[in-house]
């Protein structure tokens, strides 16, 4: 590393073992610097938004927010907090929803600690990093992001608009910006291929996703 | 009727809803009953009644007719037996008239039956059961119902003989009796000749009748109530009867049931204990001895150990791929995490991947709406599905189709493989054929869902339905770690 700043990292995973395991590894990079560990997915957005960490190693299987929709709120809030996913699934499901969700890089966790180390480097340069079994999976099926189910976030947003609120009411609801949700609307519309919002009330509709909103919680 | 619910369902008979069915059944059984014997009943007796009524009159009308000619055949007599003197008297003849009054005096028959004479005034010339009448005039006598007999009778004998109806007192009882009599005129003498009888014994006899008919009418309605009565016992016999039956078959098939559920337990825990066994323990075994000789050569300085612990750290590896496999195997965590779309997407990939049938799969754009249970249940369906596609279908291409309209969710399975006959998959005798197609039914009817199955030697199509309110989008669900 040219520079002398230290890449920050934030582990999530709620196995313990596994954590130390790799904070031990990663300890042996004198240029990598764990900040800090959370055990769940909300748990590592509330230490993110005091540590800063310039990348977030997340695992997806963790109580209370799993680590698909953490990624996705990080990509909406801290969009400069980059997460690379080290996970024990080589679901192809997985690792598209991961990628549509926002993250950087996908790793298996079954691969070397020098790996994981080069997928920090290569991600927290800017690129994307997936280990060699990952990569090999997503070039065996092409499947552009772009289309494909809603994200949780997204299909929360449906839900609400469903029932009638307005953006400023769903981005105070969500705790979000007025242009995030926005941004979700947009893609609503173009994953859904449907141009108007009442539109997008039929289709929700027609399809089942109707039911009180109220119960709904903010992440 | 009690045995169309066929194959699928008897898991549904421990339900209310069959009770619920028996019960309509019985009473689909009844009330036409009831209601046909009671309309028969009514129409019976009423039936009866007109009848009765009709024969009744014309039996009165018999017994009259009878009397009326036996009072014409009397007044012919009596008027042979006084045609010798009449016929030679003159108008006056004195002598003569009291001779026929003499014989007509002595001329009865019966205890009742007498003759009476009346001149045209009313003056009674012949009464032998009333001798106090004669040599009085009764022209203005009228009977207990104010009917002027007198008048009526001289009446009719003027008009040339005919019959009048009216009340009078009965010799042999003393007592007012309804009478019918018959009056010719002597016309030379302006006499009226008369006999008449009593009607009431023909009224008495009608009256008996009339009681042996409703009798009779009574006694066919209680006849008719306990052919009812024996039928709805009957009924009821034969419900409780085919109720016990039916029970008695899905009890067996419940136990067989159970008995078929522990054994594939048995067999997939054995098959989950076989796999831990073979090949996780195996690999780590010779995880452990791989260690152990790196120590061993870590303590010899031997500069081979790199090589052996790399080795080591290779056979972690596999195990590591071997325990992801198994626990996949058992249950996918993507439905759990990521919903039943992208697990029956993994599904219908590595089917594919698998056997190189065509694959296209349809699913719906939401996740995660539905409870764990019914998404496990859906899979497993697809799961099924597949594997009987493979083994039997021999297929090109397959087609899964998940989709919610209007809330209703529906996940349909197609392939163009040669089909099987639905019957025999899933018949009630051979409780080894079709456990597979029965399991998928009982698995989506606990949910009140529905499951078809449509076979052709075109192929088969199985499709599932659940209910519209299993559709859940609270939080709980769609951030379900």
């Amino acid at each position: 590393m040219e520079e002398n700043l230290k890449i920050r990292v934030l582990i999530a995973d709620d196995h313990p073992l596994v954590m130390d395991g790799i904070q031990s590894c990663l300890d042996l990079y004198p240029h990598i610097e764990v900040v800090g560990q959370a055990k769940t997915g909300k748990e590592a957005l509330e230490i993110a938004r005091n540590l800063a960490p310039d990348i977030v190693l997340m695992d997806i299987n963790m109580p209370e927010l799993n680590g698909l929709d953490a990624t996705e709120i990080f990509q909406e809030n801290n969009k400069e907090i980059k997460v690379l996913i080290l996970s024990m699934h080589d679901n192809r499901e997985y690792i598209s929803s991961a990628l549509r969700n926002g993250a950087r890089g996908y790793i298996l966790k079954d691969v070397s600690s020098k790996e994981i180390v080069t997928a920090i480097e290569a991600v927290y340069r800017g690129g994307t990093y997936f280990s060699s079994g990952i990569s090999e999976i997503l070039m065996a099926h092409e499947d552009d992001t772009t289309s494909g189910p809603l994200t949780t976030r997204e299909q929360t947003i449906l839900l609400l608009l469903t029932e009638g609120n307005s953006n400023k009411h769903i981005a105070r609801h969500l705790d979000i910006s007025v242009r995030t949700v926005e941004t979700h609307r947009r893609n609503i519309k173009r994953k859904l291929n449907i141009s108007s919002t009442a539109g997008l009330t039929k289709y929700a509709i027609e399809n089942g996703l109707v039911k009180s909103a109220k119960q709904m919680k903010p992440y | 009727m009690l045995s169309t619910p066929a194959v699928f369902n008897f898991e549904k008979k421990q339900s209310s809803n069959i009770m619920n069915l028996r019960q309509k059944i019985l009473l689909l059984a009844t009330v036409p009953l009831i209601l046909a014997v009671s309309a028969i009943t009514l129409l019976v007796s009423y039936q009866a009644q007109t009848l009765s009524k009709e024969e009744i009159t014309s039996f009165r009308r018999n017994m009259l007719d009878a009397k009326k000619s036996e009072l014409l055949n009397y007044l012919r007599l009596a008027q042979t037996s006084i045609r010798h003197i009449y016929e030679t008297a003159g108008t006056n003849d004195a002598f003569a008239k009291s001779q026929v009054r003499n014989i007509l005096n002595a001329l009865t028959y019966g205890t009742d039956g007498y003759f009476f004479v009346y001149d045209y005034n009313g003056l009674n010339l012949v009464h032998p059961k009333q001798p106090r009448r004669v040599g009085n005039n009764w022209w203005h006598l009228t009977d207990s119902k104010g009917d002027k007999v007198i008048q009526n009778l001289i009446l009719k004998a003027q008009q040339g003989g005919g019959y009048h109806n009216y009340y009078w007192e009965k010799p042999s009882t003393g007592k007012i009796a309804e009478k019918i009599s018959y009056a010719i005129p002597l016309a030379k003498w302006k006499w009226m000749l008369g006999t008449g009888l009593y009607i009431d014994n023909v009224n008495q006899q009608v009256k008996a009748i009339e009681n042996e008919v409703s009798d009779r009418i009574s006694q066919t309605t209680v006849i008719i109530l306990i052919i009812t009565l024996v039928s709805l016992i009957l009924v009821f016999i034969t419900g409780i009867l085919i109720n016990l039956h039916e029970r008695r078959l899905a009890d067996e098939k419940l136990k067989q049931l159970t008995q078929r559920i522990v054994e594939t337990q048995e067999e997939e825990r054995g098959r989950v204990a076989r796999e831990l066994h073979d090949s996780i323990s195996q690999i780590l075994v010779s995880v452990k001895f791989a260690q152990e000789l790196s120590l061993t050569k870590l303590l010899n300085k031997d500069p081979t150990v790199q090589s052996s612990l790399e080795k080591s750290n290779d056979a972690l590896h596999i195990a590591i791929k071997e325990v992801r496999r198994i626990s996949r195997d058992l249950r996918p965590r993507s439905l759990d995490d990521l919903g039943l779309s992208p697990a029956l997407k993994s599904l219908a990939e590595e089917f594919a991947e698998r056997n190189g049938m065509k694959l296209t799969i349809n699913t719906v754009a939401f996740n995660n709406l539905l409870p764990k249970e019914v998404k496990t249940t859906l899979y497993r369906v697809a799961q099924e599905a597949l594997t009987n596609i493979e083994r039997h279908a021999q297929a090109k291409h397959v087609k899964i189709k998940l989709s919610a309209p209007k809330g209703v969710v529906t996940l349909s399975i197609t392939d163009d493989g040669n089909g099987f006959k639905t019957n025999y998959a899933t018949t009630r005798t051979n409780p080894l054929t079709g456990i597979g197609l029965r399991n998928m039914q009982e698995r989506i009817e606990h949910h009140n869902g529905e499951l078809k199955i449509l076979s052709s030697n075109r192929g088969t199509t199985i499709r599932a339905k659940m209910p519209k309110k299993l559709l859940q989008t609270n939080s709980e669900t769609s951030l379900s770690a």
